[in-house]
């Protein structure tokens, strides 16, 4: 595993030097699913001896039926989310990842991300990874809007001199005026994405993941964003974006994994795997 | 050969100790991300309210006084010997006890942060403890103040306080730790902890002394590791020397306590995001 704890990103200079790349073999993921019920101390000092206690749902083994829904010890649910995927991402992939709801984009997405600990299989990343999955992440209702400039910037890794100009690069690009100053509450929603948008595409990694693309504001704003989108998204060397647009995926990936239950049905470029998935969905439906 | 075999025994990979203590180094070395957390958790808790995080003096004050004047009188002593004590007692008890629950949802109320970027764990329960450091800072003034009324005046006793508070914040660190990873995992911790608090109390020397006791109950008290932890920190800042068992067995709780951790924490790291 070559995953960097914190992600070092600078507002001004790229940050790179190594060779982006993703690549997995094998990779699988057993996602353990708790419901209030298996949640509680009752039931496992009912069902389980104490020694099972943290070993949790860890395997599936022979149990593993049909689909991808297994029982793992003690009557955990488990959720085979990646089944056994290889794959080689390389400088300047521009992947989509389609499949239908429940098919994995968002357990794979949090695994390159190395949120998620694979359960068997290789996962090796080469460079900086930046998840975009909640732009509003670290809001506290409370904060000004330059207070939650600086806890992003903290939160991304910017060093105190970075952050000045994090906020300069911020507050000229959202146009708030003396709004930087209030409760990010007393915000329309309109404006927090405003804020929320110039932060997180205010750094550049090497690896950018998306779970759906960011598109909100007024008309004018939108135009704008689109701009500041487009060289963001340029300025990482791979980018891996999972979204149901069409016009996302054509617009902006060269590349397509589709998924289904957990595995990697297809991998080739957009127009074929659009084809393949269409196909499939007639077949289900017919 | 012989570690690796006990390791399998426990059933824990050793990468996964090294992962483990990584995490909690790399976590330390983030001191910027949870002491601007902290702060903020603090700051946004009493952004609207007048006096700030001096309410926490204040309810403390409140509640020493009260505590102070109704236990003195049942127990037939004088002011000016036990407020002090029963100042510090209650100030460093509700350190370790929030300390203790609010760490119970340290990686709970994190999640959205956990599930969104890679980030060593450790940080989120860091920020729970830079947090009611913030919060200690503000109560503690209170003692200091009672102190100076009732003639303890500082002397180079207050020294040994030092070693004693970080000896002490260790054992908090290493408990709420060990509550933050149970409690995310089994969503009974934290109200399991609540009440064990309230029967601890009173198991404590806390509002009472150890030499009011006498008898069984005494020895059974005296064995409370509770009990050697606090005196480590307080009896310094009653300008008395804590005992040498204090010191003995405050450290050995510290050391247990974090092998515990160390190995809960390396066989549930990586499964604490599925348990969000």
């Amino acid at each position: 595993m070559n995953i960097k704890p914190s992600i070092k990103a600078s507002s001004v200079v790229p940050v790179s030097g190594r060779q982006a790349r993703i690549s997995a073999r094998d990779l699988s993921l057993d996602f353990p699913i708790y419901d209030i019920a298996s949640r509680s101390l009752k039931q496992l000092l009912m069902v389980r001896p104490i020694a099972t206690v943290l070993r949790g749902a860890s395997q599936v083994g022979a149990s593993h039926v049909g689909g991808s829904i297994a029982t793992g010890a003690g009557g955990t649910v488990v959720v085979r989310a990646i089944d056994k995927m290889s794959f080689e991402i390389e400088e300047g992939a521009r992947i989509g990842l389609i499949g239908h709801n429940g098919a994995g984009k968002t357990t794979l997405l949090r695994t390159m991300a190395g949120i998620y600990e694979p359960t068997s299989g290789v996962l090796e990343t080469a460079g900086h990874v930046m998840p975009l999955f909640n732009l509003m992440e670290g809001m506290m209702p409370d904060a000004t809007g330059r207070e939650f400039i600086r806890i992003r910037g903290v939160l991304l890794g910017l060093e105190p001199h970075q952050l000045e100009s994090l906020a300069e690069d911020v507050i000229e690009f959202c146009e708030l005026g003396s709004y930087i100053d209030m409760p990010v509450r007393t915000y329309s929603t309109g404006m927090l994405v405003r804020l929320a948008f110039a932060l997180s595409t205010s750094v550049s990694p090497d690896i950018l993941l998306f779970d759906e693309l960011i598109g909100a504001g007024d008309a004018r704003f939108v135009s704008k964003a689109q701009e500041r989108l487009k060289s963001f998204v340029e300025r990482s060397s791979i980018v891996v974006v999972a979204s149901h647009s069409r016009a996302i995926l054509d617009q902006w990936c060269n590349r397509l994994f589709l998924l289904e239950h957990g595995k990697l049905i297809a991998d080739g470029p957009v127009r074929d795997v659009l084809e393949e998935y269409d196909r499939r969905t007639a077949a289900q439906n017919a | 050969m012989d570690k690796q075999m006990q390791m399998a025994f426990l059933g824990i990979a050793e990468s996964q100790l090294e992962k483990a203590i990584h995490d909690i180094w790399s976590s330390l070395c983030a001191w910027r991300l949870w002491t601007l957390f902290g702060y903020n958790d603090v700051k946004m808790r009493y952004r609207r309210s007048t006096l700030g995080p001096f309410w926490a003096s204040l309810s403390m004050a409140f509640q020493v006084f009260v505590t102070g004047f109704v236990m003195a009188y049942l127990f037939h002593m004088t002011l000016q010997r036990y407020l002090p004590y029963i100042c510090i007692g209650l100030i460093i008890w509700s350190f370790l006890t929030t300390i203790v629950s609010e760490g119970a949802n340290a990686f709970i109320s994190s999640s959205e942060l956990i599930l969104q970027v890679k980030r060593p764990l450790f940080v989120y329960l860091l920020q729970v403890v830079w947090r009611n450091i913030i919060v200690g800072a503000h109560t503690v003034v209170i003692f200091f103040v009672v102190a100076l009324l009732f003639g303890l005046f500082p002397t180079s006793a207050y020294l040994l306080a030092i070693p004693g508070f970080v000896l002490f914040l260790v054992n908090c660190v290493w408990a709420a730790g060990a509550v933050a990873i149970l409690s995310t995992r089994f969503r009974d911790i934290p109200l399991i902890v609540t009440n064990a608090f309230m029967a601890l109390f009173w198991l404590t020397p806390v509002v009472y002394q150890l030499d009011q006791l006498s008898g069984p109950i005494k020895t059974v008290i005296s064995y409370n590791p509770l009990y050697h932890a606090i005196e480590v920190f307080r009896a310094p800042l009653l300008l008395t020397e804590p005992s040498a068992t204090n010191w003995l067995v405050a450290i050995a709780t510290a050391a247990f306590g974090w092998l515990f951790l160390l190995l809960l924490f390396a066989r549930t790291r990586k499964r604490i995001p599925f348990w969000l």
